[in-house]
């Protein structure tokens, strides 16, 4: 049960979280206030964007921020499962005898950045997927659970495609939010360059624990969701299938594959933790309009057309937005 | 909760009546459009039955859509208010009602707190543009043609059944020829050729026959000489059939119908009248005294006219009228009295 002093507690370190993160990372609000609305809600983020705007730093300082233990695994096509996961090895005791002992391996961690992980092979790849939505790892037939709470922070890069293997669309759905790391403007870029001339290391100091955040989690799930604020974002992830009774017409034309039920999820965890941040004590339209970008943008396969027309996931989100808002069918 | 909401709910009430007189008055125009059309047509003296038929159904009309459409339910006024900028707060405040978990009491307080910075005057009255467009044509047309129905119900201009059969005019009735002829000496006076549409009726034709020529009958068996065809149906040959007349006073002279007083007159046996076979005639068959030939009444031809001439003889010679002649005059008055 939710009690004033959680309520309290919340605002209190969602401030300190944002105050802290931005002493290392400049600009980048969106990306910022969407990556810890995920950590808070317990989803996965894939953070899309060219090198050097601050996606691996801006995990690091969360690594900090949240006082976590930070595991940081650099993808690449000789990257083995087992150098995700740990394996078992050969150890002698003291007598001599010969034994198998699990070493665990970097995703044993409570914040993973999986760096680049499209440059890694599919096989890799699926490593993770048990530890992203279970919190599990099965090695040798041995499940271990993994910490709480746990986090993969994952970068790509969209441009040099070469040798790399997009993720597949199973792995795609298991992070909660895809957000693109833009550019930095021109004042951001000089301040970027002004602060790291002084130091490139991070110096955002722990605003809350594992423990405090997992609590964060608790008190943001307690926030109600009216039935038309649910199944307004409920609709909004139907549209997305072009064969859905609440298809949408921009579906219908560019998209080959919609979102999975997770979207539905997704938007509605992350949307509860959005308003509190807000200091809202109830979901609002507003806040699933703005998350369904970050939502669906990965969870949505385009088609032929779309690629042909290059309209991108976006632009179809925003289509969809847009027909099912003014649909006096969905109305608000 | 619901003090709260008062003064949001009296304005959406309003609202909601307004819509729902708007959308009776369609129903009512509707009505009134299509009675008033319907009187025009058929009856333009019912055009005021129109006008009762508006009140009707606008009233209930309004009550249907009141109760069943436009009633606001207290998330429907909620969902209102939140469009003034609330984002979902009093939503979620209706549907935590009851609930007394610390979230759902601050989500309560908070949409309290947000309620008392906006005024309720905001909340303007949303009636769309097409209800309205839509209430003003039903209107148009509806009292339009109940102005057209009155008017024709005055004479002033035609009603709606004569502008339909100008503009469609009904498909012509079928035609039928009608032959007038004769058989015997005689002549018919009128049209014998008519053409008469189906179900109308022919112009008047008379039979006259020539002199010494009395008509019998009709073809059809009909024996009076005027004949006015009604509800033709069918092509016609009618014959007007004339019997040659004898001399000599028909029947017996008794005043009694005969036992058989013979056929009609017959052209093909001349000399021979109904009667003259001293049995007398039946009442309703040929008798010469009926005849009207050439505007004048038949006396029984030359015999009377001879009695007459050998009576002012007879007088002129003798000064006294034979006993065989005075029988004569005696049995011509009689006829003329029967």
């Amino acid at each position: 049960m939710v009690t004033e002093k959680d309520i309290e507690q919340f605002g209190k370190q969602c401030e300190n979280i944002f105050t802290q993160v931005s002493r290392d990372v400049i600009g980048q609000k969106e990306v910022v206030e969407g990556t810890i609305i995920a950590m808070i809600a317990g989803g996965n983020v894939l953070l899309e964007g060219v090198p050097g705007v601050g996606k691996t730093r801006l995990v690091r300082s969360l690594g900090r921020v949240f006082d976590l233990p930070f595991s940081r695994i650099q993808f690449t096509p000789d990257l083995m499962p087992a150098d995700v996961t740990g394996t078992n090895i050969i150890v002698k005791d003291e007598h001599g005898n010969s034994s198998f002992e699990f070493q665990p391996g970097p995703i044993f961690s409570n914040i993973i950045l999986a760096d680049e992980i499209n440059r890694a092979t599919p096989k890799t790849q699926s490593a993770l997927l048990e530890a992203m939505q279970e919190h599990t790892v099965t090695v040798m037939g041995t499940s271990r659970k993994l910490e709480e709470p746990f986090f993969v922070l994952a970068t790509q890069n969209p441009i040099e495609q070469d040798g790399t293997y997009p993720l597949p669309e199973a792995q795609m759905d298991r992070f909660m939010f895809k957000l693109i790391v833009p550019n930095p403007t021109l004042d951001e870029l000089m301040a970027i360059v002004d602060m790291t001339q002084k130091t490139m290391a991070e110096v955002a100091e722990c605003a809350c624990n594992g423990e405090q955040l997992l609590k964060m989690r608790e008190t943001a799930n307690q926030i109600p969701v009216a039935d038309e604020v649910l199944r307004y974002a409920m609709i909004l992830t139907s549209a997305t299938h072009p064969d859905s009774e609440c298809a949408s017409e921009a579906a219908k034309k560019y998209i080959r594959v919609g979102a999975s039920p997770r979207a539905g999820q997704a938007l509605i965890s992350a949307a509860k933790v959005k308003a509190l941040i807000k200091g809202r004590f109830n979901v609002a339209y507003s806040d699933i309009e703005e998350l369904a970008y970050p939502v669906l943008r990965h969870r949505i396969k385009m088609n032929f057309e779309a690629i042909a027309e290059r309209v991108s996931a976006d632009d179809a989100i925003k289509m969809i937005l847009d027909e099912v808002s003014k649909n006096p069918k969905y109305k608000k | 909760m619901t003090n709260l909401l008062k003064s949001y709910n009296t304005r959406l009430t309003k609202e909601a009546i307004i819509k729902s007189l708007i959308c009776g008055l369609i129903v009512g125009f509707s009505a009134l459009l299509i009675s008033s059309l319907v009187f025009w047509i058929v009856n333009p003296a019912l055009w005021w039955l129109g006008a009762i038929f508006f009140a009707l159904f606008t009233t209930a009309g309004t009550f249907f859509f009141y109760q069943k459409v436009y009633r606001p339910s207290a998330r429907q006024v909620a969902k209102r208010i939140d469009g003034l900028g609330l984002e979902e707060r009093m939503l979620t405040m209706t549907q935590l009602e009851g609930d007394d978990s610390y979230i759902a009491v601050r989500q309560r307080q908070d949409a309290i707190s947000a309620l008392s910075t906006i005024n309720a005057k905001l909340l303007k009255m949303a009636i769309s543009v097409p209800l309205i467009v839509c209430a003003s044509v039903t209107g148009v047309l509806g009292l339009g043609t109940t102005t057209v129905s009155a008017l024709s119900a005055a004479g002033v201009i035609s009603s709606g059944k004569d502008v339909i059969e100008e503009v469609i005019p009904p498909a012509p009735k079928p035609e039928f020829e009608i032959n007038y002829d004769v058989k015997g000496s005689g002549m018919i006076e009128g049209d014998v050729f008519q053409i008469v549409v189906q179900g109308e009726s022919a112009t008047g034709v008379l039979a006259v026959p020539d002199d010494d020529w009395a008509f019998t009958e009709w073809s059809d068996g009909s024996t009076n000489p005027y004949r006015e065809d009604g509800n033709v149906q069918e092509n016609m040959t009618i014959i007007a059939n004339f019997s040659k007349l004898q001399d000599g006073f028909p029947g017996d002279g008794d005043g009694q119908p005969g036992e058989d007083d013979g056929a009609p007159g017959d052209p093909e046996q001349p000399g021979k009248k109904p009667g003259d076979d001293g049995q007398g005639i039946k009442g309703g068959e040929w008798e010469a005294r009926n005849q009207v030939i050439d505007g004048q009444t038949y006396y029984g031809g030359k015999t009377y006219e001879n009695a007459y001439e050998d009576m002012l003889e007879d007088l002129a010679q003798n000064g006294e009228i034979p006993d065989e002649l005075r029988k004569v005059i005696e049995s011509y008055f009689e006829t003329i009295e029967q």
